[in-house]
């Protein structure tokens, strides 16, 4: 019953976003404008390169991965304008597929080791102080499950609402608030020193 | 050192793409940019776009089934059993029995 509060009280307290800076760049590339390819790479790269990171565990795929998703929406420009919100989960949909996709052409031949993925959080410049406890949520977010650890860098990396993490990972919301409280709970006991 | 994931993860930020990616990336679609005008979406893709009128239009559609159930004679089982016709009460009657749903209930006398 705990549990259940938890979610909702989690789901209730995401408010819904105000504005969708998306939304224009949508309209604009379904309308044919180029230029707005180079707003919506400066909008939503780091996202699409977050995802493809995350399903796909290293940075050279992870490049491609993103080649592919804009590939992906120049080609399917005139879609865009049917979307509705939100635009970002949308984005993240297109990540996933070419991720996806990717992975079924060129599979890994052995799991990675924790030691050796790619970081998923890395120090701002302006706070270098971080690097060493960044580390250790490395390590600490590469024990947990796949899409435990996705729910929670997107929650709380990208900062997308929970509704958004949803259906960006294509799992019911009160999945999505489940799998971002049980990481945050298993990330504590790892960081603590308690791996159980 | 904290053990705090959010105060952490809210002390980082996502791994940045590298900066050529972007020229990459951008040829790559610009490539395959059409110059051909998108095609036009038809007003019925628009709507159908829509979930409240998918789901008006999924309703609407059960409820013309029902109504046809319903206003079709003998789509529907019958749940009763039908009424005797004249001739199966008259061989009743000849027969000296009485149907079992009419006539008076034998009395049995106290004595």
């Amino acid at each position: 019953m705990s549990r259940y509060a938890n979610d909702v009280s989690e789901i209730d307290a995401v408010a819904a976003p105000s504005g969708d800076p998306l939304r224009d760049l949508f309209r604009r590339l379904a309308a044919g404008e180029r230029e707005a390819l180079g707003d919506l790479y400066d909008a939503a790269a780091p996202l699409l390169f977050g995802i493809a990171l995350l399903r796909t565990g290293s940075r050279a795929a992870a490049e491609e991965v993103v080649q592919e998703a804009f590939l992906r929406l120049a080609t399917t420009r005139a879609d865009l304008a049917t979307v509705r919100r939100p635009r970002a989960a949308y984005l993240a949909t297109v990540a996933r597929h070419a991720a996806a996709d990717h992975m079924r052409r060129h599979p890994f031949p052995h799991p990675i080791a924790p030691a050796e993925a790619e970081r998923l959080v890395e120090p701002r410049p302006s706070d270098p102080d971080t690097r060493l406890d960044l580390e250790r949520l490395n390590c600490a977010l590469h024990e947990l499950s796949p899409p435990q650890r996705e729910a929670i860098v997107l929650r709380y990396l990208h900062e997308l609402p929970l509704r958004d993490v949803a259906r960006a990972t294509g799992v019911p919301l009160f999945t999505a608030a489940s799998r971002c409280r049980l990481g945050l709970a298993r990330l504590r006991r790892l960081l603590s020193g308690r791996s159980r | 050192m904290t053990a705090d994931p959010l105060r952490l993860l809210a002390a980082g930020r996502a791994p940045q793409p590298p900066a050529p990616l972007r020229e990459a990336a951008l040829a790559r679609a610009l490539a395959a940019w059409s110059d051909a005008p998108p095609a036009r979406i038809h007003w019925i893709d628009r709507l159908w776009a829509s979930r409240r009128l998918r789901l008006a239009w999924v309703a609407a559609m059960l409820l013309l089934a029902a109504l046809d159930l319903v206003l079709t004679p003998g789509a529907l089982p019958k749940l009763s059993r039908p009424g005797a016709t004249l001739d199966e009460a008259r061989t009743v009657l000849r027969a000296g029995l009485a149907p079992p749903s009419s006539g008076p209930r034998p009395v049995r006398s106290s004595s």
